[in-house]
């Protein structure tokens, strides 16, 4: 199908993407700006917002945190819930229709609610840790179980895994050794992609971090918001900062994954 | 010399019968076809015979070895999958390797096996591709090979063919035949395509229900059907009932006929006491390629009749009376 013979569907398309760019290409002359008033274009163009954002050892520090959380719950999310929808898919069907449901759950139960749950829990023994760090890892795993159910689900659906376990059998190769040589790769694209979602998710994420450990510990997020009464260009720059990293993570899966597709 | 022996194989799933006490013996190097309509139990009877799955009764002998308790790895089976099963991730070469590697052979064994294969499924030159790179019979070739390279002692053939199109079907069915009588491998196939059951097998079970319903060479079920079942499953002959056959025939008739359309000749033959002449009326013609299918009518009686073209002979047209003759010897009765 040709560009040519579809010039409406063309435009529409092009149409998305400008949509989709602009917020992004207006935060980033916003950072870039050194005065945006009475016309369309900025005043002047500098790079000092982000010498003072990127010097700030604050920002640093919250930069840090956000990524060694966010990394933490992937990691834990990665050994948790990939192996768990993986064995309800190939061995407990009927459980597996009670993960379907399931992964509605963090969308479905208002975040104030959940907030005050796990004030509860961990506030008390035996899991008494309210306002550590760890208390973010942990709770930021089953916000990312909807992103890995379905990316790992799909993957496997595409799979007929059914039948390779089956030729695998008659082959004498084990499940478990057929699990880490044919299913595992061949889903890895997928996860990748939970990874990288739930990376920007988490990235992103603001109530949890500031209900949960708001007092002791400063995320990306927390960071711009006690920047907000300073200047919308700092804010502006934090956002572009976040977004390169983002950018530069989901590079980094695709390449994985290619390299992964092409190897040997 | 038989080489697979199935005795009294039963299974069930709850209140339903799936495998109702099966017999079979399939002798050394014979092509057998499983045929049989969805849900006839045929698919499950190559998958116990596989050890997929765990019939409830019954034995299984393989070269003279019980083999029915046996882990699927160890019965010396290979088994080529509907939808080929093929690991996706691999190329043709780790695909066929990667069995041989659980037996701990040399590298260069391991290449050499490959290398043979491959040469027999003529895909020396696709070794190093992937399978989504592969056409769908170039993929099911592959899921042969690799249940070739393990040097089995039965094959057994999943609907091999169901996921082609008509054209690579056809092409691949020759195939699968020259390969397996150039192995002499004993196999087995499943199939609900007569057409494919016919041109492979060198015997046909019909199953029906979860039993056998004939045992038989290709033709002898396509003429010589063992019941109602078979001869309406096989092929597309008049089943007329003792009654109608009588009629159409003039006489006490006491059997259900089964008449292939080709049997009925049209025009008057001779004046042979064993043929019966049958005025009729062409209802509709059907030319198509080599044959033309026609629908007479005759004493209230509609029956199908198949004859040969020619380029320049013309066929009857709808409307008109012909004599067609029936002799019964070419008939088989019920």
């Amino acid at each position: 199908m040709t560009s040519s013979r579809h010039p409406a569907l063309t435009a529409t398309l092009w149409l998305a993407a400008i949509l989709m760019l602009l917020p992004v290409l207006a935060t980033f002359l916003n950072s870039i700006a050194t005065g945006w008033t009475g016309g369309i274009l900025p005043n002047g163009l500098s790079l000092g917002a982000y010498q003072t954002i990127l010097t700030d050892g604050r920002f640093q520090s919250a930069l840090l945190c956000s990524i060694v959380i966010a990394g933490l719950a992937l990691s834990l999310a990665c050994l948790l819930i990939v192996p768990a929808v993986i064995a309800a898919h190939l061995y407990w069907p009927s459980l597996d229709t009670w993960m379907a449901r399931l992964v509605i759950l963090p969308y479905a139960v208002p975040t104030i609610i959940l907030m005050v749950g796990y004030l509860r829990v961990f506030s008390a023994p035996p899991l008494q840790l309210s306002g550590q760090p760890i208390v973010l890892v942990l709770t930021y795993v089953p916000l990312c179980f909807p992103m890995f159910y379905i990316n790992v689900k799909n993957s496997l659906q595409a799979l007929d895994t059914t039948e390779l376990l089956e030729a695998g059998r008659l082959l004498g190769i084990s499940d478990t050794r057929l699990l880490r040589r044919v299913i595992l790769p061949s889903i890895f694209p997928g996860i990748a992609l939970a990874v990288v979602l739930n990376f920007a998710g988490l990235m992103s994420e603001f109530v949890y971090a500031r209900m949960l450990v708001g007092g002791q510990f400063e995320t990306l997020q927390m960071y711009m918001f006690a920047q907000r009464d300073l200047s919308g260009r700092l804010s502006s720059v934090i956002v572009i900062v976040y977004f390169v990293i983002t950018l530069l993570i989901t590079f980094a899966a695709f390449r994985l994954v290619w390299r992964k597709e092409t190897k040997s | 010399m038989t080489h697979l022996d199935l005795s009294a194989i039963g299974m069930r799933y709850g209140d339903n019968v799936i495998l109702d006490g099966i017999d079979l013996s399939v002798a050394q190097g014979e092509m057998h076809v499983l045929l049989g309509p969805s849900g006839c139990g045929k698919t499950t009877l190559l998958r116990s015979i596989a050890g997929l799955v765990q019939p409830d009764r019954g034995a299984i002998h393989l070269a003279g070895r019980a083999i029915e308790k046996l882990h699927p790895k160890d019965r010396g089976i290979g088994m080529v999958f509907q939808h080929y099963a093929l690991f996706p991730n691999m190329t043709v070469r780790q695909n066929l390797a990667f069995g041989l590697e659980q037996r701990r052979l040399a590298r260069r064994v391991i290449d050499d096996k490959i290398d043979t294969v491959l040469e027999i499924v003529s895909l020396q030159d696709k070794a190093d591709a992937r399978p989504r790179q592969l056409s769908g019979g170039q993929k099911q070739r592959v899921a042969l090979a690799r249940a070739l390279v393990l040097e089995p002692s039965l094959l057994l053939l999943d609907e091999p063919l169901s996921a082609l199109d008509a054209q690579i079907r056809k092409r691949l069915r020759d195939e699968l035949k020259r390969i397996q009588r150039q192995t002499g491998l004993t196999s087995i196939l499943v199939t609900h395509d007569q057409d494919e059951a016919l041109s492979l097998g060198d015997r046909i079970s019909v199953m029906n229900k979860s039993r056998i319903a004939q045992t038989a060479s290709g033709p002898e079920i396509f003429y010589r059907p063992a019941d109602l079942f078979v001869a309406k499953f096989i092929g597309n002959a008049n089943i007329l009932t003792s009654d109608e056959f009588g009629r159409l025939i003039g006489r006490e008739f006491d059997r259900t006929a089964v008449i292939h359309p080709h049997m009925f000749k049209i025009g008057k033959t001779s004046s042979d006491n064993s043929v019966f002449d049958i005025s009729a009326r062409v209802v509709e013609a059907g030319p198509a390629g080599n044959v033309v299918r026609y629908v007479m009518r005759a004493s209230g009686i509609i029956f199908n009749v198949e004859a040969q073209t020619a380029m320049n002979a013309a066929h009857l047209v709808a409307g008109t009376e012909a004599i067609v003759t029936i002799d019964p010897s070419n008939a088989h009765f019920l």
